[in-house]
């Protein structure tokens, strides 16, 4: 059932109201608004969130060629935690 | 060399082909069960008179499948690094740790399809475009009686021409006009501006596609959002050492034959055709055409 909400991160249910309510207090980069509010940090890893979160800056007037995507991070998709230990990359920090 | 592709769709299977063909080592992986991309489920209905895809399909797959190009599906790319000048991939292998070191890398990662972005989007019933393409041509089943698509764009009017001649009843409504979604267990119906509701039992979300670049923005490559297609854009002129972005990925949701010319372009870069080295087994002017008649 529909609760009225109007969910722009469904993997963890952040509104639209919650990102714009963010942008208002100065998080005015998508890492900043994603840290603020967990949008973009669900199992989709920002697939289908992450333009709509910029959509959100537009429109409070940020220019589009300087919204950088937040920190693209392994992993991109589920992985098991086993299979995920299993693959230790070298650290080079 | 070593030549990782990143995506199974035709850009990559023709680029994997084309690379096995000039005598680099070859691995094309895909996180799907077969290769193909959207031509797995980008063709008209069976009985449409318009041009099915499968044979374009059928002859790229010829083209992989004789080449020495390794094929590994079912095999997530789920972390990409630099390591010193080449690349890793750990890779979730039909879930089996897999890690696959290359000295280029091509990213063939595709696109993703627009959300919808209203109260009761997240309804049992609300599904993009794809996935209402992969229910109906894949496995020839209507994703309902009553359908909205939602969109303006080439895809959201074949949708909607596709879907009724499956025998669906669709209206065509465009993003703006969309208020809400509502219903108990599932798509009930559709309020629009106007104070207009239409009875439906399906959202198919047609609003357009950006450039999948996630695996490509952990290698770093700069990115630049354009609004118009609500994503991001590889930089142009970007300095990406060992890393190539072809396909989707790269142009959106750009016609066959940019994608065909740009795949050529960038493995003419990676490994220039020499005297001795083969061709890629396929008719690629033919297929362009063949596959511009499946696009419509």
């Amino acid at each position: 059932m529909s609760d009225g909400e109007t969910y722009l991160c469904r993997c963890e249910c952040i509104s639209i109201e919650q990102v714009d309510a963010a942008i208002a207090e100065g998080n005015l980069t998508i890492n900043d608004i994603k840290r603020r509010t967990r949008a973009g940090m669900g199992i989709c890893q920002g697939i289908f969130c992450l333009g709509q979160m910029a959509q959100r800056l537009v429109a409070a007037g940020v220019e589009p060629e300087s919204i950088e995507p937040m920190t693209s991070r392994p992993p991109t998709r589920l992985v098991p935690v086993g299979l995920a230990a299993a693959h230790a990359p070298e650290q080079d920090e | 060399m070593n030549v990782a592709v990143i995506g199974a769709g035709p850009a990559g299977m023709i680029a994997a082909g084309m690379l096995a063909r000039r005598g680099q080592s070859v691995t094309l992986i895909d996180e799907q069960t077969g290769s193909g991309g959207h031509l797995r489920y980008d063709r008209y209905p069976v009985g449409s008179d318009r041009h099915d895809s499968d044979s374009w399909l059928t002859e790229l797959r010829g083209a992989v499948d004789s080449s020495n190009a390794v094929v590994l599906l079912s095999a997530i790319v789920w972390a990409a690094f630099r390591v010193g000048d080449g690349f890793e991939l750990a890779v979730n292998h039909a879930g089996a740790e897999r890690t696959i070191v290359a000295d280029h890398l091509v990213v063939a990662t595709g696109t993703t399809d627009l959300a919808l972005i209203v109260p009761g989007a997240t309804l049992p019933g609300v599904m993009t475009s794809r996935a209402a393409r992969i229910l109906l041509n894949r496995h020839d089943v209507l994703p309902g009686q009553r359908l909205v698509v939602v969109g303006a764009g080439v895809e959201a009017e074949r949708l909607t021409s596709d879907l009724a001649s499956a025998g669906a009843e669709v209206s065509a409504v465009a993003t703006e006009k969309i208020e809400s979604i509502a219903g108990s267990r599932g798509v009930e119906s559709v309020h629009l501006t106007g104070d207009r509701t239409v009875t439906a039992d399906c959202v198919v979300v047609a609003r357009g596609e950006a450039p999948d670049l996630q695996l490509a923005g952990m290698l770093e490559a700069p990115r630049t959002y354009d609004s118009s297609v609500e994503g991001w854009r590889l930089a142009v002129g970007a300095d990406l050492p060992g890393l190539s972005v072809i396909g989707g990925a790269l142009l959106g949701a750009a016609g066959p034959a940019h994608v065909v010319k740009a795949t050529i372009d960038t493995v003419e870069r990676i490994a220039p055709a020499g005297p001795e080295s083969g061709e890629i087994g396929l008719d690629i002017t033919g297929a362009i055409i063949r596959w511009e008649a499946v696009q419509g």
